[in-house]
């Protein structure tokens, strides 16, 4: 693994060489607000790729926003940027970052097309900036154009010069995009999120071609992501933020091999999906990243971290240098690697959710799809979503239902929920034919994508997990609201405030609970963790399994995410531009699936997937779900 | 009048958004002129003389004239007397029509959006007609065939009225009747009016308090402009239009009658369209208007 | 993209039907119009049922919209009651001027508020920006029609600078221009103010910065043109009301344009005319709205070019 992950060497860099990046703190107004970003220091060496990575609130964003000079209004910065062998800039000089942007520094961001101006053609776009500047004429700015293009691996340039951006795949205006931040040769090149709207294998592709610019062109590229996996894929470096600071930095092998900080242990293992075995709990991290206002004045993390002492709450660390060239916030940076199997003990616990069952009796079958096809009517023209899909789900059980976007996922769900009616051949749950009826609580329950969108906010939500309970008395249905509120690890006090007072995972925890009210015999999970920071994901991925192992509804588990099948699926079918490409039981699917498409697509997730430490199965029990903090050890 | 559309910035937040600490300065403004008024509509049949009696003897008295704080007319009728018997009139003539257009405009948006196809087709179709077709153009020809009682000058102005609220409701509807809430209300029973009521309603609920509170505005315009041209509402009713129409026979030598009712006209526009807005900034909805 | 054009085609003449349809409604709705004109005219009972045959009144409504339906596709629009002209001729005749007064008053707004939008965008949340925009607002509630003779008392009676009713000198236009051009320029820079932050997400500013171009090169270059689309669009839905609006201003100047003939002949109850006015009023609003169609077309490559 070690071998693939840095096919070209980085180029060894003087320290005198490198970029130079200084306190950066970025405040909403006055100067005595709590800051956004506070104190982050860091280096960067041309030539090379730095992965920052971080969940919500942790500043990525804003920290390259502050160092490109687009800050959006009310926003302050404070730092400094010096960039090899100049003078240093302050980031409060606005006039004098935006002078270095679309020169020395550029940016791609998250969504491609919104970097491109949808009435011009690309030629013309890509030219622009350059031409603006006075930095090329006309013809040397087109003559790079196609250089860059063909770089970021279009065979045939010219075919997409006259182009406009809507007749651009995501994937292609995603290379465009970086094309264009590229014309002006910046030093810096910072790619926010740049591949996370792509599908799997075009991602892999992109990053290959970013990285191969990167080394020849000698420019420093800071690359944004949530995807650990990724980062420790192509990037050289690799910086950790938590809460608007850096936790941790240095060489990636070297961070992920023996990581200093509890955070960056506890992302890793949460990343290592393909590690944790099938039916056993996923590591997760209680609790969640907090929000600005509420960060404490100690480590800001706190109250998740199980190593923990006196000073920890009282004094924040600062980012020093520890063993190897990395550097670490933390007071006890020192014993991470002894204590490692303590923090990833806290991390992942307990015995195995779910038994994986045997299938034998046919009364347990709950949904049974045969040949089922379904049509989408479009101005007209009607275009086919699913055809031939076939399978059963039986009672306790799992089924994974993976793809690419498009491949028909989603209306396999609406299917099965009965929000559409299938063109041919046969659904049922069961035993009939799902249909949507006033006054009829569905035996088919959903958890979708975002929590926010999933319940009404004008209601409380104790009032929305009890939509499902009409037919109980008034009392039966508060005291019934009350216990699952609690099942789901929530408290059960706060079932009267409404929704925005929680949240992204706990509003995932509210609609499950409001799926479980309904003593549904199935329950789809339509890509429910999606939307989730990575340490929160597995909370929800946990509960459901340990709910199913007590309450036995089946579970149709629909993601784009192999690793969290791997974990919670007994069986799995993969679907592409709605047509069934494989069905299999887990177990086979993943020692290695049987055709092409599948396998591909698992190579493409699993191979860059980072391996967990070593973590021993005796460690000490705590509760996973719920809004419990492990207790700090004495110090 | 037709509005292009009505946006919620943050659509996410809408009714979530934390409501700000001040209220804003033009709802505060708006709300001063609008409890102005209403004092003066209120006292006036207590302090001042009837509108309507006319005295040849004191026509045609300019401003601060002994008695007659904003001068006669012609026919010696108290212009300040006119104004606050208008403002009670055009303020029972906007609330009426606003009323009802709402409750059709919101109800047909509903179920346009909702129901879709040949329902929501023709609901187009409708709204094409009336953008067409120019309303005062239609008031004109209408009232001229019909006649001129208050109750059918209300039932005319609510004709094309009840159409912007429909085409915002129904947009509005579209996009959040794809709201995954929706499908979890269904899938726990709700039927389709439970639906109707407890979740798309009450997303509409921002746009239309500010859509009837700018369209009180324009009613009222319209009214007045009915009036001007004599098909509106007339003796022994008040009307700003009627009075301005009267003023301009005599333009050079009487300006006060032109424009005393037609400055508080236009501030009692103004103080809609201040509602509208700072209502507008309160609940994080943004008007497009076509209209002035 | 010809689906699309062919698309607004049919919903257009289903417009005019509709025109048609509702103006033939009003205008029979109350019994028929002969008795309506019988006010002071003294007609014998022979003569009252020859005028009604002659006219068609006698026949049932079905037949009647028949009827008329024809005579309109062949460009009848029957003869005005009052005078001999035909009501075709005389609703062309006042259409043009309307146009022309629509067309002036339009043009002078968008010079006045486009510079203020753009501004106010530029220098957005600052000061003077507010104090433009509050000045806007109090402006937007003033009625034309009270507004226009504001302007006749000040400049023509008192000044005498410009004439009060349209008598035929270019000098005349001036005034109504005025009175309706004021009252839209607060809406005009608004709707073009928020058009263009719409198009103004954070996201595109951050990109087209990033090709180094200011802050102004960016709204004019890349931000006003994409705002353009939308904003044809409305201006033809604005025509609408426009048509409507001038109206008032019309009687006001004596300008002889549609709404001073419909006026006219509603209190005259000549009903042609008025029949006439409506269906000619609502083709001309299609046209212009399919002329705009087309211009959003030229303007957008989206609708242009097969995306994927």
């Amino acid at each position: 693994m070690s071998a693939e992950q840095h096919d070209i060497a980085p180029p060894a860099v003087a320290a005198s060489g490198r970029h130079v990046v200084e306190n950066v703190t970025v405040r909403v107004g006055a100067a005595d607000a709590k800051p956004l970003v506070d104190g982050v220091s860091f280096t960067l060496a041309p030539g090379t790729i730095t992965g920052v990575v971080g969940e919500t609130g942790a500043g990525k964003t804003l920290t390259m926003r502050a160092l490109l000079g687009l800050l959006p209004a009310g926003l302050r910065a404070a730092g400094s940027l010096a960039l090899a062998g100049e003078g240093q800039l302050d980031l409060a000089d606005g006039d004098g970052l935006r002078a270095l942007l679309g020169r020395e520094t550029s940016c791609v961001l998250q969504n491609p097309h919104s970097m491109l101006d949808p009435l011009q053609r690309i030629a013309k776009q890509l030219r622009e900036g350059v031409v603006e500047r006075r930095l090329a004429t006309r013809a040397e700015a087109d003559a790079r154009a196609r250089e860059l293009l063909a770089a970021m691996g279009f065979a045939d340039p010219d075919a997409v010069l006259p182009l406009y951006p809507h007749q651009l795949s995501g994937g292609m205006a995603q290379r465009v995009a970086t094309a264009l931040g590229m014309m002006p040769r910046p030093r810096v090149l910072v790619l926010d999120e740049p591949t996370s709207a792509l599908d799997a294998h075009v991602r892999l592709e992109v990053l290959g071609l970013f990285r191969e610019l990167a080394r020849s062109s000698g420019t420093a590229v800071i690359l944004i992501s949530h995807d650990l996996g990724l980062v420790n894929r192509f990037c050289d470096e690799l910086i950790v933020m938590y809460a608007g600071t850096i936790v941790e930095r240095g060489e990636t092998a070297a961070v992920v091999a023996a990581p200093r900080h509890p955070y960056t242990a506890a992302l890793l293992d949460c990343s290592a999906t393909f590690d944790a075995a099938p039916g056993e709990p996923m590591a997760t991290v209680a609790g969640a990243p907090p929000p600005p206002a509420r960060r404490p004045d100690g480590c800001p993390y706190v109250p998740r971290c199980p190593l923990a002492i006196a000073r920890c709450h009282v004094e924040r660390p600062r980012l020093r240098d520890v063993a190897g060239g990395e550097q670490a916030a933390c007071h006890r940076a020192e014993e991470m690697e002894a204590e490692r199997e303590r923090v990833t003990g806290a991390v992942v616990l307990g015995a195995p959710l779910r038994t994986v069952s045997e299938p034998d009796d046919p009364d347990r079958v709950v949904v049974r799809v045969h040949e089922a096809a379904a049509d989408y009517r479009r101005q007209g023209t009607s275009f086919r979503a699913l055809e031939g899909v076939s399978f059963e789900l039986l009672r306790g059980r799992t089924l994974a239902v993976v793809g690419e976007s498009g491949a028909g996922k989603s209306t396999l769900v609406k299917l099965i929920a009965g929000f559409e009616q299938a063109s041919e051949g046969a659904v049922e749950v069961d035993g009939a034919p799902p249909r949507l009826r006033a006054g009829k609580v569905s035996p088919v329950q959903v958890v979708f994508q975002h929590p926010n969108e999933a319940l009404n906010p004008y209601v409380s939500v104790g009032r929305s997990v009890a939509a499902p309970l009409r037919g109980l008395p008034r009392e039966a249905r508060r005291a019934r609201v009350a216990e699952l509120l609690e099942s789901v690890g929530l408290d059960p006090a706060r079932a009267g405030a409404r929704p925005r007072a929680f949240s992204g995972g706990q509003l995932q925890r509210v609609v499950l609970a409001r799926a479980l009210a309904a003593s549904p015999s199935v329950l789809i999970c339509d890509e429910a963790t999606s939307a989730l920071d990575v340490s929160v994901q597995a909370q929800i991925a946990n509960l459901v399994m340990r709910l199913q192992a007590e309450q036995g509804f089946a579970c149709l588990l629909v993601t784009h995410d192999l690793g969290l099948a791997h974990v919670m699926a007994d069986d799995v079918l993969v679907l592409r531009t709605g047509r069934p490409v494989e069905l299999a039981p887990a177990r086979s699917f993943f020692a290695g699936p049987g055709t092409e498409y599948a396998r591909g697509l698992l190579a493409a997730t699993r191979d860059h997937q980072l391996r967990a430490a070593v973590r021993s199965d005796a460690a000490g029990t705590i509760a996973i779900d719920g809004p419990l903090v492990a207790e700090a050890a004495d110090g | 009048m037709s509005v292009t559309s009505i946006r919620l910035p943050g659509r996410a937040r809408g009714a979530l958004s934390a409501r700000r600490r001040r209220w804003p300065t033009s709802l505060v403004v708006g709300v001063a002129i609008v409890v102005a008024a209403a004092v003066l509509a209120l006292l006036g049949p207590l302090l001042l003389p009837d509108p309507n009696h006319q005295d040849l003897l004191t026509a045609a008295l300019p401003p601060l004239s002994a008695g007659h704080p904003l001068g006669t007319d012609a026919l010696g009728r108290d212009v300040l007397a006119w104004i606050a018997s208008s403002i009670r009139i055009s303020a029972l003539v906007a609330v009426s029509v606003v009323t009802v257009a709402a409750l059709v405009g919101v109800a047909v948006g509903l179920l346009a959006g909702y129901v879709g196809g040949a329902f929501d087709a023709l609901l187009m179709r409708l709204v094409d007609l009336q953008l067409a077709i120019p309303p005062l153009l239609l008031f004109i020809c209408a009232a001229s065939v019909v006649g001129r009682s208050l109750l059918v000058i209300i039932v005319l102005l609510a004709i094309p009225s009840w159409v912007p609220y429909a085409r915002v409701v129904r947009t509005r509807v579209l996009v959040e009747r794809e709201r995954a809430s929706v499908a979890a209300a269904r899938l726990a029973g709700a039927s389709h009016l439970g639906v109707l009521v407890r979740e798309l309603l009450p997303a509409t609920r921002s746009l239309v308090i500010v859509l009837a509170s700018l369209q009180l505005g324009w009613i009222l315009l319209w009214e007045t402009a009915l009036s001007f041209v004599g098909i509106g509402v007339h003796p022994p009713s008040t009307s700003f239009g009627y009075m301005i129409a009267q003023g301009r026979d005599a333009l050079a030598q009487q300006w006060w009658v032109v424009a005393f009712p037609g400055l508080v006209l236009a501030l009692l526009v103004l103080a809609s369209n201040l509602i509208g807005d700072g209502l507008g900034e309160q609940l994080d909805v943004e008007v497009e208007v076509t209209d002035a | 993209m010809t689906r699309y054009l062919l698309t607004r085609l049919a919903q257009g003449v289903a417009v005019v039907l509709g025109a048609v349809a509702i103006s033939f409604l009003l205008v029979n709705a109350v019994g028929n119009p002969v008795d309506a004109l019988g006010t002071g005219a003294q007609l014998t009972e022979r003569a009252h049922r020859e005028l009604i045959h002659q006219y068609g009144y006698d026949q049932p409504l079905p037949a009647r919209f028949a009827d008329y339906l024809s005579r309109l596709l062949r460009g009848d629009f029957g003869t005005s009651f009052r005078s001999e002209d035909s009501a075709l001729a005389l609703v062309l005749r006042a259409l043009p001027n309307t146009f022309l007064l629509i067309l002036v008053s339009v043009v002078l707004a968008w010079l006045i508020a486009a510079p203020v939008a753009i501004r106010s965008v530029l220098k957005r949340d600052s000061r003077s920006d507010r104090v433009v925009r509050n000045g806007l607002v109090v402006i937007q509630g003033v009625p034309d029609f009270w507004l226009a003779l504001l302007l006749v008392i000040v400049f023509a009676v008192t000044l005498g600078w410009l004439p009060a009713i349209a008598d035929g000198s270019p000098s005349a236009i001036v005034l109504p221009m005025c009175a309706i051009a004021l009252p839209l320029v607060s809406t005009f820079v608004r709707m073009l103010r928020s058009q263009l932050l719409e198009v103004m997400t954070s996201d595109f500013v951050i990109a087209m910065s990033v090709r180094g171009l200011s802050m102004r090169k960016i709204v004019l270059r890349h931000v006003l043109p994409n705002a353009l689309p939308p904003i044809v669009t409305f201006m033809a839905l604005q025509l609408g009301w426009l048509l409507g609006g001038t109206l008032i201003v019309e009687t006001v100047f004596g300008w002889p344009g549609i709404g001073d003939l419909a006026v006219t002949a509603t209190t005259q109850t000549d009903l042609p005319v008025v029949e006439a006015a409506i269906v000619l009023t609502a083709a001309a609003y299609v046209l212009c709205n399919l002329l705009a169609d087309l211009l959003v077309v030229a303007l957008d490559p989206r609708i242009r070019v097969a995306g994927r």
